[in-house]
């Protein structure tokens, strides 16, 4: 099952393409440790959440769901341990890791991932994009966002040889959860 | 924007390692809890790296590389590897009078060149185990 989840910047200008408005909103504060429990919160109406990642505030908004995805804390904790703040992060001429871009992340990630999928090792890209990255066995996937370039997928399965790179559109979405799945 | 018409530098011998520092954040943990570069260490439009036969000429080791970042780790792959893809020219780019073994690989990288470079790279200067946990 897939929760509703919609992550907007928690400034003026939202970029979650699939964002749909709930018709009613309660809106809350939520520190980091208060997602860090591990008991499952439930949610009866649309609820809007405040979240740091790397130093800067995203909306979340929960909806048509009663509980916050199990991959979602790993993969909020990923994005801002490993956040590239400054330009020049990786030691060369990096970009400093862009928030629209991690919230474009987070959205194709709540349309891929099952509630109780295998959260993924969130890693920034030089030029300001980000990857979802899984490594288990003999499989690799990433999910890859980078700056000003449409998404991408990549699987590669070494005991087949399989290996797919494509521009992530819609029609991917469920080859992506599959192959997740099979983790 | 002018096409690059920089071509591969064929004096750059084929068994030549390229060394490319990896900060920790663009680490990813194995099932054993090694860990690898991610590849996005490798999807840089103009991937840097050190060229080991130019270190090897000015008499300094690989390790060299980290001496002004000693909470790197140093990865090496190369070259024929790199060239084994046909589209990604290694060049010399010692310029910098800072940087003299430097050297570039050029292009825009596809996801399965990096994470064949994930893959194959080798360690010079391995990062700590982590705890492996699924």
């Amino acid at each position: 099952m897939n929760s509703a989840l919609a992550i907007e910047n928690w400034g003026a200008t939202a970029y979650a393409p699939q964002v749909r408005k709930p018709k009613s909103r309660t809106v809350e504060t939520v520190s980091m440790d208060a997602f860090a429990r591990r008991e499952r919160v439930a949610y009866s109406v649309p609820r809007v959440m405040q979240i740091s990642v790397g130093s800067q505030e995203i909306k979340l908004t929960i909806e048509g769901s009663t509980t916050t995805p199990l991959w979602f804390q790993p993969v909020i904790d990923s994005m801002s341990e490993r956040w590239g703040a400054l330009a020049g992060w990786d030691s060369y001429d990096a970009r400093p890791t862009d928030l629209d871009h991690a919230i474009k992340l987070l959205n194709y990630l709540s349309q891929i991932l099952p509630d109780k999928a295998v959260a993924p090792i969130i890693t920034p890209l030089a030029d300001g994009g980000l990857q979802a990255e899984w490594h288990h066995g003999d499989k690799d996937i990433e999910v890859v966002v980078p700056f000003g370039e449409p998404a991408r997928y990549y699987y590669f399965d070494a005991e087949t040889d399989l290996e797919e790179e494509e521009e992530l559109e819609d029609r991917h979405i469920e080859t992506v959860r599959n192959h997740i799945n099979s983790l | 924007m002018a096409e690059d018409d920089r071509v591969d530098d064929t004096s750059i011998p084929n068994t030549d390692r390229l060394f490319r520092r990896v900060p920790v954040n663009q680490l990813s943990p194995n099932d054993d809890g090694t860990q690898r570069p991610s590849s996005a260490v490798f999807k840089h439009l103009e991937m840097s790296v050190n060229i080991e036969s130019l270190m090897v000429e000015q008499g300094r080791p690989p390790e060299d590389s980290l001496t002004k970042y000693p909470d790197e780790y140093l990865t090496s792959v190369i070259a024929s590897d790199v060239r084994s893809f046909g589209c990604y020219p290694i060049v010399k780019d010692t310029k910098p009078p800072e940087y003299p073994a430097h050297g570039l690989v050029l292009g825009k990288k596809k996801d399965s060149f990096a994470n064949k470079m994930g893959r194959t790279h080798k360690w010079i200067v391995e990062p700590p185990k982590v705890s492996a946990e699924k």
